[in-house]
């Protein structure tokens, strides 16, 4: 007769207990993003060799022991989730910008750059037709003048448009330079708390979630080494090695919009292809500027060449050689001439009087005649068109085309990877997520298994009193 | 596959938001009536779609050139049949002048009645459309017609402007008819002289006038047909127009129009499955094991 059998069964009731414990532990972080569920491993004592009274050998159980706490997660689809993520958060953002370039030129509708033109030439129409009436002059001025000012509207628009990428992509550059970090802090614990065999689970949890959102933000590629940290690339950049980490540098001229970045160590500008830093990175750099490009080629060969009609024709007072628009360097600096302004019977509606008289003819609208030939003069050609020639509104109809089909594949795209990450979330999630009937299912395993521990070292501890209290006793 | 707790919640959530965004899709379409309302959704078409906007407008301008145009050339046409009548009516009075019949005073007369058919044929020829001199060409804010009743001279001080309308794809008619056609026949200045050989009394004069008169005549009449072939050519233009309108109303529907038969069913069709994943999803959230429990 020994106390064995109770420190068996104490066992047993640590080994419940604890597993209690860990259930507790998940359906606590049911919840938590990125958490991965664990498990204790129960394992059977070694046994001990006994003598049974029959004479033969026997394998004597010792009861249980906990194994070890695992966490359950793949790595191979860790990786799948994060390839089509970080495609998704490159297309979704970037269908973001495409929807606010497209609102901003709000095609087609009543309002837009198209509207403006058919104004203007209604307005030249209108001018060829009652030359010498004062409404019609009006009329002409404020369209030419609502043609010009809604395209720096639009302008203004665009470059507040890009000032705001450029405002995100700083903020997503602080996320990042923090991310590098945590890895690298997280690598340094998680190889302290493993250097025993055991798994960090909560900590490789927090890892995983910082990798996550970096392949979001910027497509981050990860390595694990066999000691258990991670090393991670962006594009062919090493940005964490270990519990060494990269840092990005936001360098901004005072008074500039636009911040350049680049990688401190190595001093490199950064170039950030995927993630939502990829198409930020687009948007700020290339689409917004093409743009702006395209319509200030379009506003600038346009109002030439207007002005070079306006300026062969002759106002009321007899007078030619007057711009319409002052057109100066930079982009879409175009504005209509105050002179005009001022006095709408400088429009240059005629030709140049007739020898021998030396005044106009109010009622002569040749000129605006030739100003309404503009209209379907291909005055356009190259860039956005290539050698082709076009007119105005074809211009601007290609302009519209390449913006309709930049939303319209980034809309696609977004909506195909984001299906594609929930779905590779979701086969993520059935390995490592929480499963509430799971948990209360061990959870009453355990909780009979202890509650039948208990009832055992009863029996055993009511045994020992038999033996101790009561044998023995006879006669006394 | 191990379906867990939060699987089932996120399937759920996402697919209500798809489904929440097709309906919200199908419901602007059907409450702007337009499938195109960026460009992004359907680039090809959003093109198509800036070209017949652009295209309708064009025609408003021309239809609105064309009723300008009709204007001019209603005032002309009638000016010029009204000048047709009075030289009608100097021709019978020449003719009734020039024989040797009449005695001074019955010629005083008919001197005075050319005098006034001379004085309305100026006005006529002076007459203003819209506030604008008619047969001045481009000198619309001047009188045409200077009159010397003294010594009969004409002095022509418009010009020969041609005033254009765009009045359909590549038709451009002439609005006005500048005057110097009329300046040319001299119409005035023989009206003036049989005014005035009947006052001097020398018939026979007025009578060898009579070849100018029809000339004029003639040549108003030339000036009447040129206004009418402008006129026929501005009625194709309209018709053409008309068509062209319900053309264009036609290819914009194709291009950005809602078909409601399908939408409807589609609005359906999304609203079912809305509420069935609602109904389901409210189902299949709440129970787990714990609910079980004692």
């Amino acid at each position: 007769m020994s106390f064995g059998g109770i420190n068996l069964m104490r066992s047993a009731l640590q080994a419940h207990q604890r597993s209690l414990q860990i259930i507790g532990h998940n359906v606590a972080n049911a919840k938590t993003p990125g958490y991965s569920r664990q498990l204790m491993n129960l394992t059977a004592a070694e046994p001990s060799r006994l003598i049974l009274s029959g004479g033969k050998e026997g394998q004597f159980g010792n009861g249980v022991r906990e194994a070890e706490i695992i966490r359950f997660r793949d790595e191979f689809l860790d990786r799948q989730f994060r390839s089509r993520s970080s495609l998704a958060g490159y297309f979704e953002s970037l269908n973001v910008g495409a929807l606010q370039l497209e609102l901003i030129f709000n095609e087609p509708s009543e309002a837009g750059l198209r509207m403006r033109f058919d104004e203007f030439w209604e307005a030249v129409q209108s001018l060829n037709n009652r030359p010498q009436d004062l409404d019609t002059r009006i009329q002409f001025r404020e369209r030419a003048k609502a043609l010009v000012d809604h395209v720096r509207f639009v302008h203004k628009q665009l470059l507040d448009a890009r000032r705001n990428y450029n405002t995100l992509m700083v903020d997503k550059v602080h996320e990042l330079n923090s991310a590098f970090k945590q890895i690298a802090a997280l690598n340094q614990r998680i190889r302290q708390a493993e250097a025993g065999g055991a798994t960090a689970g909560d900590l490789q949890d927090k890892r995983d979630l910082l990798l996550d959102d970096l392949a979001k933000m910027a497509g981050a590629t990860v390595v694990r080494s066999r000691e258990g940290d991670v090393s991670v690339w962006i594009g062919n950049m090493l940005v964490v090695s270990n519990v060494f980490h990269a840092q990005i540098l936001e360098d901004r001229l005072p008074g500039e919009d636009i911040s350049s970045f680049r990688w401190a160590l190595v001093d490199e500008p950064t170039d950030f292809r995927m993630g939502e830093l990829g198409s930020l990175q687009r948007l700020r750099d290339e689409l917004v500027p093409t743009f702006i490009s395209h319509l200030d080629t379009l506003m600038r060969t346009f109002g030439e060449r207007i002005n070079e009609v306006h300026r062969a024709g002759y106002g009321l007072d007899s007078v030619s050689g007057r711009n319409l628009y002052i057109i100066g360097a930079g982009d879409l600096n175009i504005a209509i001439n105050p002179l005009i302004m001022a006095d709408p019977d400088t429009i240059a509606a005629a030709y140049a009087p007739t020898p021998p008289a030396t005044t106009i003819s109010v009622g002569d609208g040749r000129n605006a005649w030739d100003l309404l030939q503009v209209r379907d003069e291909p005055i356009l050609s190259g860039g956005l068109v290539g050698p082709r020639e076009v007119t105005a509104y074809e211009y601007l109809r290609a302009m519209m085309t390449l913006l309709g089909i930049e939303s319209q594949n980034s809309g696609r795209n977004s909506e195909a990877y984001l299906l594609q990450v929930s779905q590779a979330d979701e086969q993520r999630m059935s390995i490592a997520g929480v499963s509430l009937d799971e948990e209360m299912t061990k959870m009453i395993e355990h909780q009979h298994a202890f509650n039948a521990a208990a009832r055992v070292i009863t029996s055993m501890d009511e045994v020992l009193a038999q033996v101790i209290d009561r044998m023995g006793v006879v006669g006394r | 596959m191990r379906v867990t707790t939060s699987m089932v919640a996120n399937s759920v959530g996402t697919n209500l938001n798809n489904l929440r965004r097709r309906l919200s899709r199908v419901e602007t379409q059907m409450a702007t009536g337009k499938t195109i309302l960026k460009m992004g959704d359907g680039p090809a078409l959003g093109s198509e779609v800036l070209r017949l906007n652009t295209a309708h407008k064009t025609l408003d301008h021309w239809e609105a050139n064309q009723n300008d145009l009709h204007g001019w050339l209603y005032s002309t046409e009638g000016a010029l049949i009204h000048m047709t009548n009075s030289v009608q009516r100097l021709r019978d009075l020449t003719i009734q002048g020039a024989t040797a019949t009449n005695p001074q005073d019955a010629l005083d007369n008919l001197a005075m009645e050319v005098q006034a058919i001379l004085e309305d044929l100026l006005s006529t020829a002076n007459q203003r459309h819209a506030g604008y001199f008619m047969f001045a060409g481009h000198r619309t804010d001047t009188k045409p017609f200077e009159f010397d009743f003294d010594t009969g001279e004409v002095t022509y001080l418009g010009d020969e402007g041609a005033s254009l309308r765009e009045v359909g794809p590549g038709v451009v008619l002439q609005a006005n008819l500048p005057g110097d056609t009329l300046k040319d026949i001299d119409l005035f200045n023989t009206a003036w002289q049989i005014a005035k050989a009947f006052r001097d009394g020398e018939y026979s004069l007025a009578g060898d006038l009579l070849e100018d008169v029809d000339k004029a005549r003639d040549a108003i009449i030339t000036a009447r047909a040129v206004v009418g072939v402008r006129a026929n050519r501005l009625e194709q233009a309209r018709s053409q127009a008309i068509d062209s309108r319900v053309n264009l109303t036609m290819l914009l529907e194709q291009a950005q129009g809602v078909e409601y038969e399908r939408a409807i069913l589609e609005l359906k069709m999304a609203e079912i499955a809305y509420q069935t994943a609602l109904q389901v999803g409210a189902r299949i959230i709440p129970p787990t094991l714990v609910d079980f429990l004692r």
